[in-house]
């Protein structure tokens, strides 16, 4: 039962972040970012470099980060450039999601199925920088929040078109969002992909998962920290859920 | 003739005419492609007649999924879910009765299940159904893995999927070619009947038609059917030409598949779609003989570029009446 109780409570930290990200995704840069499954994929990968060729672990991570912040600016990019409304705009982020899929398969052609041989990060160890990625979000999300930016961040997610009237720069906190949550997402793909064979739609099931949890907790219709704190608990409840059923 | 009456008449006239010559373009589109199938068949190329099996397999799912789109004016990420539940229902099927014809209760029954469950998600906004059924699709796939079966004592399926018996491939593309042909024939003749007004109005302004008269819910449910059976009779014939189910039945390659092939083709044309799916088909192939499935990079492409083509379609059709 103890291990039961951990396993969720690991699910629920994982799954939350993830949702985090989609969902400030949504309200932020006003789309269903689909191509998040492949950026986590994309940590996973820089993660199989990192410790395959025995570098530095954490400047691995940090290059996960950073690259994974350019690949969502220029998806980014690729949205305000061709896409006007919601619904391209996802459709762009999924051609997105699937072209980097390929790109990783084919510039990995030594097989389908990626594993690291040795346990680089032990499982607490893994479960700890979870929870760190977890705290230093809400945190970071607290913080923003309660200035001024998170004012204009909060009028964006009521309103994005009369944010823009009332002079906000939403394009700037579209960009930063995208990138933003695209680092995120590769980090955790980079310490959590360690653990399993890693292939390029790795990211497609915490992905759609992600996406239920924070549908199921927009029904509250709340803005600002409240949402995401809001996102949590649905994430233990749905964590709860799989746990009876798996 | 009274003026006033002639001037009553006049957009009728305009009306029977367009049809006419609609009627025409259907006439011989339809000749074309019994020609063209049957030609395809006489030269007894194992491979062109395989892969063009497959297209026409493709060309079934993008016209069932056109329908719901053209008559319905909702956009489905998420027709694998009669695809794929077909396949797996026919494999299974057959591997449990060994009775080639229980596929046809499989068909039926994975058509029905998928109609109600389309015709449930139907009820959210358009915007939102494209979502809702794209993560519905999704979610089949990743679940796909865990259907499991008993056969001897052995257990079976998985991610490596079903295996079933070989039907030749001659049969396979006379019944899929019949269920092109048919599908291509009813869903034309369907739009130039009267009666399809009554779905495109639905389809134009919901609230309008509701106010209207129209029964909304049941022209839902018919969509739903409609478009159901016939992508999961598609499904079938994909389980029957690979011999083989697995997850891969339920991929978003498959659910994106309709939408790329019709990215390119003229407003509500079903010749258009078959011929996008054909070209897909076989550039596909010809791209993964190059190098392994490089043919998604191209897909990727299509997604990308679609608003931009659209747009760029639309305007022709609307602006310089191309």
């Amino acid at each position: 039962m103890a291990v039961s109780f951990i396993s969720v409570i690991s699910s629920t930290i994982f799954l939350s972040i993830f949702a985090v990200a989609v969902s400030l995704n949504f309200r932020i840069a006003r789309f269903l970012n689909l191509s998040h499954g492949s950026i986590y994929a994309l940590g996973g990968y820089i993660s199989f470099f990192t410790f395959s060729l025995h570098f530095n672990a954490f400047l691995g991570f940090l290059t996960s980060a950073v690259f994974s912040f350019i690949t969502g600016a220029i998806l980014f990019l690729l949205v305000k450039k061709i896409g006007k409304n919601l619904l391209e705009a996802t459709i762009i982020s999924l051609g997105f999601g699937i072209g980097l899929e390929e790109i990783l398969r084919l510039t990995n052609r030594t097989g389908y199925y990626l594993i690291i041989g040795e346990n680089v990060i032990p499982t607490d160890l893994r479960e700890n920088l979870n929870f760190l990625i977890f705290l230093l979000v809400f945190f970071f999300l607290l913080a923003i929040y309660r200035s001024q930016t998170g004012i204009k961040l909060k009028f964006i997610e009521e309103d994005s078109t009369l944010a823009e009237i009332y002079g906000v720069n939403t394009e700037k906190y579209a960009l930063l969002c995208t990138g933003f949550t695209s680092s995120i997402i590769a980090s955790l793909g980079f310490i959590n992909s360690t653990s399993q064979a890693i292939f390029p739609a790795i990211g497609w099931s915490p992905l759609i998962s992600g996406i239920l949890i924070a549908a199921f907790a927009s029904i509250f219709r709340t803005t600002g920290f409240l949402h995401y704190l809001r996102i949590s608990a649905v994430a233990l409840v749905y964590s709860l859920i799989l746990s009876f059923i798996i | 003739m009274n003026p006033e009456v002639e001037e009553k008449i006049t957009p009728l006239r305009i009306y029977r005419k367009t049809i006419s010559s609609k009627k025409r373009k259907f006439a011989f589109e339809l000749l074309s492609l019994i020609v063209i199938l049957s030609a395809i068949i006489l030269t007894g190329n194992f491979f062109l007649i395989w892969l063009t099996s497959l297209a026409l397999i493709y060309s079934s799912l993008t016209l069932s999924w056109a329908f719901m789109e053209d008559m319905g004016g909702r956009t489905s990420l998420g027709h694998t879910i009669p695809f794929g539940l077909s396949a797996y229902l026919s494999a299974i099927l057959l591997i449990l009765t060994k009775r080639p014809e229980s596929v046809l209760f499989s068909w039926i029954a994975a058509g029905m299940v998928s109609a109600i469950i389309f015709y449930i998600l139907s009820r959210i906004d358009r915007v939102g159904f494209v979502f809702i059924t794209f993560i519905v699709g999704a979610s089949a796939w990743l679940i796909s893995p865990l259907i499991l079966l008993k056969v001897n004592g052995e257990l079976i399926g998985g991610e490596e999927g079903f295996s079933i018996f070989t039907i030749s491939l001659e049969r396979i593309y006379i019944i899929s070619s019949t269920f092109m042909i048919l599908l291509f024939a009813f869903f034309s003749l369907f739009s130039l009947n009267y009666r399809s007004l009554v779905f495109k109005a639905m389809r134009d302004d919901e609230k309008a038609a509701r106010a209207s008269g129209i029964k909304i819910d049941r022209l839902k449910l018919y969509i739903s059917i409609i478009s159901c059976i016939p992508a999961s009779i598609s499904g079938g014939l994909y389980a029957l030409l690979f011999s083989h189910v697995s997850p891969d039945s339920f991929s978003i390659h498959i659910a994106i598949f309709p939408f790329i092939a019709s990215v390119f083709s003229r407003d509500e044309s079903l010749s258009g779609r078959i011929v996008g799916s054909f070209i897909l088909v076989f550039i596909s192939n010809y791209m993964n003989s190059l190098l392994p499935e490089s043919y998604l990079l191209l897909y990727a492409a299509i997604l990308i570029l679609s608003p931009r083509i659209v747009r760029m379609r639309f305007f022709r059709m609307e602006i310089l009446g191309g």
